[in-house]
């Protein structure tokens, strides 16, 4: 009798579950070829993995057909609670693979901070919060995002709302934790992306505190492209038995063809001049070694008559996010950036990588490349030489056990542009998520609900500091709007 | 002074070593000057102790900025070919608020010409008020274009420029409008405030033009409007002739001839900086700077006519590397990354770069100057300070501008429990 009563139960449930796949409006299919990369799986499917309902229907929703070999890795082994080490190449869904089981754990009927995820950027706590919130679109799941750059006040007001997950960077979530703004005490979920950036030692200090107001059965889990043996310390302080995931036989992307370009500095400008007008850059990102580089570059690409845009960490948040958000949707087709957009940054559309400097470290420069080729894809990545880089270039080289070429005269299209055909290149996770977000950040606030819009107003510090700086009559006018507003 | 520039100078340093090259630059900031092909003679005999003697070496080094400070002697020995004027860094003087005039000479790259005079942007004083210094025109919108990205035109094709990029700033952001109207008005000019805004050729242009093939030898199509305008603003009205320029120019800058004029008075002043810098008898003889007509500097040359050989400069590269290869082979054991024996890799990173990099911030910025001067022709991007100074633009940008500098402090000192957000300083 029980038996056939679960029997009919399952039925149900299979029944169910093929009736809403039908219903859902799904994404378009991306068609594009993928490397092994993110192909060689196991063949398990969304749906082996018990998930809520809710939640396999944002994840089909956002267009995933089925677990990347990380996500297929990871997601159950998250689901058991146990504390996770993983390593898997750029752009092959490591994001969802904590995602999801992040958001299946989540208890919404309770108000309190399950989950934390931190990243190192805060363009990506925003990418990555968007993630969260797509995927647990029908789950009442409350996702808020809290980065540095923002006002503190607009989180301690939202903080007084129900929270769920904490998407953010270190410094702001040790903040509102110090505060006692944010209660981690039943969080038991603490998510590191980029971890060994988060566990250089920069941040190591903020991240031990942080986990001092963590329940002692919380479950950590990092998650990188590149592990550096310096990571080791704190996986032997704070794991427990953590289980190592690591599905790179290589450090570098099957899919990104690397070329060098050996050329003086003086013909820096000219080199880009030339690959602008002989590849078919679908959208690129230029990466500098440092702020100053990264606008007299953007300058000069506008001279060379191409459009770009600009990010770097000197510039006010509202401005990087408006870069970041409006690049991502395809506004602009070439982007300079320093290397604060050099890890996690998922742009589908971007075919293209310039070094238009070449990376000090192997890490970054592995990093940077994996910019192009996301999820799979084809890409190029293109890094100027001068005389003075050329030991780098070899050093590089081979500790990426890669081989970069000399750059040939020209370039099989098929090599990083995308075949025609009939195949979709996801934008940002549905849009209409991407709009809200897109309005939240015009008017300079992160949190998921609205409220009335009170940053704008001024900085405290900012009304005080007004006298102190620029006391020269340098800026009339400037100054003059100042008080008008 | 400025005629010193382009000239070939010789140049012993305090460790008695004799540079000889080409004067590029003068930093009365920094105190630096900047060589060009330099050639090292060695010390001569000049040490006392002849075991100390450093030979001479067949090397040239393409760019060199030496320490103002560690000069000893400087020699003029053959003056400039071309008469020009040195892109001395602005004097720190309240009166300029910017000076573009030397800074942005995008053609220097390409003309390989001295670099450019030095009068504290003409055009300067009037207005660079507008904007705030570094502004951070995060876009530049030559060709602002919503474009479908599947399928990938080839950069080749133009965006389409047709629609002016302004909705881009004039979006709902209701505060930068207000800070920066004229911007809005402008956004399609990449920098506002170096130019004035009623000049700006360039950026008119018919915007569905297409970018040119740059075959060689063929001349930037049209008015090469883009590079047009900003090297208008660096030359002295003196030149008639702007090729492609619009009737308009040339009477805004008759106008804004008598700004020049008065300009030339910093002009000394520069001078004087710049001779304690150098600490020679023969330049400083030469007494004040005239002013020194530049050569019209071919407004299309910003764009490079001819394409980058690839190749010819990969060859040149691949015999060097392979001497490079030959030398290195027997230290190849070591190994950066076994996922079968370990998890952890071991290559190259930001956190073991951490403890070399504590080394002279002074000498690692002066190295970046070099290296844009190098590379942009200009040393900076006009943002000097603008870290925790300028930064603010309006009241909460300033705020945060300078709470972060504030931050920055605590942390110095601290360590470890930072109240902010630490960024990602890149």
């Amino acid at each position: 009798m029980a038996e056939s009563l679960i029997q009919k139960l399952e039925n149900a449930n299979l029944n169910d579950r093929e009736s809403f796949k039908g219903q859902m409006k799904a994404q378009p299919v991306d068609m594009r070829p993928k490397t092994e990369d993110v192909t060689k799986t196991r063949g398990t499917e969304f749906e082996d993995y018990y998930l809520k309902r809710e939640l396999l229907m944002g994840i089909f929703e956002a267009g995933f057909e089925r677990p990347s070999p990380i996500q297929e890795e990871s997601i159950p082994i998250a689901l058991s609670g146990r504390d996770i080490l993983a390593r898997a190449k750029n752009g092959t869904g490591k994001t969802a693979a904590f995602v999801i089981p992040s958001l299946e754990k989540v208890d919404t009927k309770k108000s309190k901070i399950q989950t934390l995820i931190l990243v190192p950027t805060r363009e990506l706590a925003l990418q990555t919060s968007q993630v969260c919130k797509t995927l647990g679109k029908h789950m009442n799941v409350k996702v808020m995002v809290t980065t540095g750059g923002t006002t503190l006040r607009d989180d301690i007001i939202r903080l007084n709302d129900t929270v769920h997950i904490v998407v953010g960077t270190p410094g702001r979530v040790l903040d509102l934790a110090g505060k006692g703004v944010a209660d981690f005490s039943e969080c038991t979920t603490f998510v590191m992306d980029e971890a060994d950036k988060l566990l250089s030692p920069e941040f190591t200090p903020i991240i031990e505190q942080l986990l001092s107001y963590f329940p002692k059965n919380r479950q950590i889990s990092l998650y990188s492209a590149t592990f550096p043996l310096i990571v080791k310390n704190f996986m032997d302080k704070h794991l427990n038995k953590p289980y190592e995931i690591n599905l790179m036989d290589e450090l570098t992307l099957r899919g990104v063809t690397q070329y060098y370009a050996f050329v003086d500095e003086s013909q820096k400008v000219h080199c880009l001049n030339t690959l602008f007008s002989k590849l078919q850059i679908n959208q690129s990102i230029i990466f500098c070694n440092s702020t100053n580089r990264v606008e007299l570059l953007a300058k000069k690409i506008t001279e060379l008559g191409y459009s770009c845009f600009y990010s770097h960490a000197k510039m006010l948040q509202s401005h990087r996010n408006r870069v970041f958000h409006n690049f991502r949707n395809g506004v602009c087709r070439n982007l300079v950036c320093s290397d604060l957009l050099t890890r996690g940054i998922d742009i589908q559309a971007v075919n293209v990588v310039i070094n238009f400097d070449f990376p000090k470290n192997a890490e970054t420069y592995l990093h940077r490349i994996g910019r192009s080729g996301r999820f799979g894809h084809r890409g190029l990545a293109i890094s100027f030489i001068s005389w003075a880089d050329r030991f780098n270039l070899y050093r590089i080289e081979n500790e990426l056990g890669t081989e970069i070429q000399p750059i040939p005269p020209s370039i099989d299209p098929s090599l990083y542009v995308f075949p025609n055909g009939d195949y979709q290149i996801p934008r940002p996770l549905t849009a209409s998520a991407d709009q809200v977000l897109a309005a939240q950040q015009a008017k300079g606030q992160e949190g998921y609900h609205n409220r009335p819009n009170n940053n704008r107003g001024g900085h405290p510090r900012g009304g005080g500091n007004r006298g102190g700086y620029r006391q020269s009559n340098r800026q009339p006018r400037y100054r003059g709007q100042q008080k008008a507003d | 002074m400025t005629e010193f520039i382009g000239s070939r100078i010789s140049l012993i340093s305090k460790s008695d070593i004799r540079y000889v090259g080409i004067l590029q630059d003068i930093n009365s900031q920094d105190s630096t000057l900047a060589l060009k092909h330099v050639r090292w003679c060695g010390t001569e005999g000049r040490k006392q102790d002849p075991s100390q003697e450093i030979p001479p070496s067949d090397n040239v080094f393409d760019y060199i900025v030496f320490r103002g400070s560690d000069v000893k002697d400087l020699r003029i020995e053959e003056p400039a070919t071309t008469p020009s004027a040195p892109p001395v860094q602005p004097p720190n003087d309240p009166a300029i608020i910017g000076s573009n005039s030397g800074q942005y000479n995008w053609n220097q790259a390409q003309t390989a010409q001295p670099p450019q005079p030095v009068q504290p942007n003409p055009y300067g004083a009037p207005y660079q008020q507008a904007p705030p210094a570094g502004a951070p025109y995060y876009m530049y919108p030559n060709a602002p274009a919503q474009f479908v990205p599947p399928g990938g035109l080839p950069l080749g094709t133009p965006l389409d420029a047709s629609t002016p990029a302004v909705p881009y700033y004039g979006a709902p952001d209701q505060q930068q409008m207000g800070q920066r109207p004229e911007f809005a008005q402008n956004v399609s000019q990449g920098f506002a405030g170096q130019a004035p805004y009623n000049v700006r050729p360039g950026y008119g242009m018919p915007s569905n033009q297409k970018p040119p093939n740059f075959a060689p030898g063929m001349p930037a199509p049209g008015p090469t409007a883009v590079s047009a305008s900003p090297s208008l603003q660096s030359m002295p009205p003196t030149n008639g002739v702007i090729p492609g320029a619009q009737p308009s120019i040339e009477a805004s800058i008759e106008k804004e001839s008598t700004s020049i004029r008065n300009s030339t008075v910093t002009n000394d002043r520069v001078v004087n900086t710049t001779v304690d810098v150098s600490q020679s008898q023969t330049v400083e003889t030469s007494g004040p700077s005239k002013e020194v007509p530049t050569t019209q500097p071919d407004a299309s040359a910003a764009k490079p006519r001819t394409e980058f050989d690839f190749q010819t400069a990969n060859q040149k590269f691949q015999s060097m590397k392979d001497d490079l290869l030959k030398g290195k082979n027997d230290e190849e054991a070591e190994e950066f990354y076994k996922p079968k024996q370990s998890f952890f890799d071991n290559i190259s990173c930001e956190s073991k770069e951490k403890g070399m990099e504590a080394a002279d911030r002074r000498a690692l910025r002066d190295r970046e100057r070099s290296l844009n001067m190098e590379t942009f022709g200009v040393a900076g991007s006009g943002n000097r300070g603008r870290r925790g100074r300028g930064r603010g633009r309006g009241g909460r940008g300033r705020g945060r501008g300078y709470a972060r500098n504030q931050y920055n402090q605590y942390r110095n000192s601290n360590g470890s429990q930072p109240r902010a957000q630490p960024a990602n300083d890149q």
